[in-house]
């Protein structure tokens, strides 16, 4: 198990352009690497990005909210809540209102 | 085996603080992604055409453009990709992937894919891929969620072993009900669930569900599960676990996360429920139901007047095939059959076509309507529930006769 660990470091190091003496490059048929493009994405100005971003852009895109429709503010109320009881998000409860406010003003609306 | 997983939990974090960007500084594309992408046609994921639809790039979700409906068989540069966490493996050697085989058995299995494709009868099947939300975006009123239109769905034809011979060689215990299945992606948190599903034995050991590494016979896409990803075909695709590492043989129902909070929908039959009157009972998604989409004409499209015009679309259902596909040229009024192609088997989609004259200027709205084999036709109510799963109401394309 130890071994196949350290294999997996070794392949994800090759993966980062080093080369490890180490662990020269396996024939590329038995490696499948994926390569994703970097995240670029500009949120709006407005009280609470930074806290957005630090909070929720941990676990993924800020564009996860720009994908979203208008939602009222007691959906994205429960999408926070739901985000830091449920999946752990690290949102202080101090911080968690400013979010709410921040993605009602981005995304907020509807019935 | 919980002290491996968590060292390897551990390194990937490390890769993924940062970002997605993080495994490979220097080298990585950078692509102008910008708030339209949507729009835009997103940046340029590996192995996918360039206009797959950007939901969110961590991870990525990326949709299937809507001329891709037009084929019988989905190309994997165009199959949708859908992730839940955002550590998804980026790098698979198999010299070292091992697929476990665990819990409620007699023989414990590691095998790696050599010994899957060796040791056991291959299988292929044609099947529709739908994730569960395929159309939430068309929901109202509106639920969150990433925002599908209706191109979370393909169709491939899968190659792999049958879940039930690896079952099998591992011999499952007396009073074992339930297989658990889990995958190489990781949450960027601890406290973030493993993204793991469940099927109940007597669905796990059935002729067609296959552990496949093929898509339309070339290895799978890493975007779409390399090396291996769970097929239940006439199921929704969240049951196809991708990157599949581990199977968990139980003796008791699963109580994982994704299974008990997520991915429920009503108990009602038709899965129907008011914002008002949420459903108290709720039961975890299983099988399609039978739907059709247009893939001619589009939303919008002018035709003209006094020259044949050809309806397009696809229809399936959750295995007993497509007996027929009505369409509509005038709202719904009065139908008239499609002429149903190529039959690729009961789990495949089928393309239909209906020629269709416009006699009057004007706007005009279409419709389908498809029926399956066994009996179940396309509602006309729209579907509504809190998570946006299941949609299959006929479509109703405006378009304008010149």
């Amino acid at each position: 198990m130890g071994a196949r660990c350290l294999a997996l470091a070794l392949v994800l190091t090759g993966a980062a352009c080093s080369k490890a003496d180490e662990a020269p490059a396996p024939p590329a048929a038995t490696v499948h690497t994926l390569r994703l493009p970097a995240e670029s994405v500009t949120m709006p100005e407005g009280p609470g990005r930074g806290q957005f971003l630090s909070g929720c852009g941990t676990c993924h895109s800020p564009r996860y909210v720009l994908d979203q429709p208008p939602l009222p503010r007691k959906t994205w109320q429960a999408e926070v809540d739901k985000m830091r009881t449920v999946y752990g998000a690290p949102i202080a409860p101090d911080d968690a209102p400013a979010i709410v406010d921040y993605v009602v003003a981005v995304r907020g609306g509807g019935a | 085996m919980r002290a491996s997983r968590d060292d390897r939990r551990s390194f990937l974090r490390l890769l993924a603080a940062g970002g997605v960007g993080a495994l490979a500084p220097g080298c990585g594309r950078t692509s102008p992604a910008t708030a339209d992408a949507l729009d835009a046609g997103g940046p340029p994921y590996d192995g996918k055409v360039a206009d797959m639809l950007l939901h969110t790039e961590r991870p990525p979700n990326l949709e299937t453009p809507p001329r891709f409906l037009a084929q019988d068989l989905t190309p994997n540069e165009a199959m949708f990709v859908r992730w839940h966490l955002s550590v998804l493996p980026t790098s698979v050697d198999e010299r070292t992937y091992r697929l476990r085989v665990v819990g409620h058995v007699e023989r414990p299995l590691e095998l790696s894919l050599d010994e899957l494709r060796t040791r056991f009868p291959s299988a292929s099947v044609v099947a529709v891929n739908q994730c569960s939300g395929n159309g939430r975006a068309l929901f109202a009123p509106r639920v969150p969620g990433v925002q599908w239109g209706r191109g979370a769905v393909g169709n491939a034809k899968w190659t792999g072993v049958r879940l039930r011979d690896v079952l099998a060689a591992a011999g499952p215990r007396a009073g074992a009900v339930e297989v658990q299945l889990g995958g190489l992606d990781r949450g960027p948190l601890d406290s973030v669930p493993d993204f793991e599903k469940s099927l109940a034995m007597p669905v796990a050991t059935g002729d067609d569900v296959l552990l496949a590494w093929a898509m339309n016979d070339a290895p799978l896409p890493m975007l779409n599960g390399y090396p291996l990803r769970v097929v239940v075909p006439g199921w929704y695709s969240t049951y196809w676990v991708k990157a599949l590492d581990r199977i968990t043989v139980l003796d008791h129902a699963f109580d994982g996360y994704w299974m008990k909070k997520a991915y429920r929908i009503p108990a009602a039959p038709d899965a129907n429920e008011s914002p008002g009157e949420l459903a108290k009972d709720t039961i975890p998604i299983h099988r399609m139901n039978v739907r059709s989409l247009f893939v001619k004409p589009q939303p919008g499209e002018k035709l003209a007047t006094n020259a044949a015009y050809e309806l397009q679309g696809v229809a399936w259902d959750s295995g007993s095939g497509i007996a027929r596909v009505e369409v509509s040229t005038d709202g719904g009024a009065t139908w008239s059959d499609a002429r149903l192609e190529r039959d690729l088997g009961p789990y495949s989609w089928r393309r239909w076509r209906s020629v269709w004259m416009p006699l009057q200027k004007g706007p005009a709205t279409v419709t389908a309507r498809a029926t399956s084999v066994a009996g179940d036709v396309q509602t006309t109510r729209p579907r509504w529930n809190r998570a946006g799963y299941m949609k299959n109401d006929p479509e109703r394309i405006d378009v304008e006769v010149l």
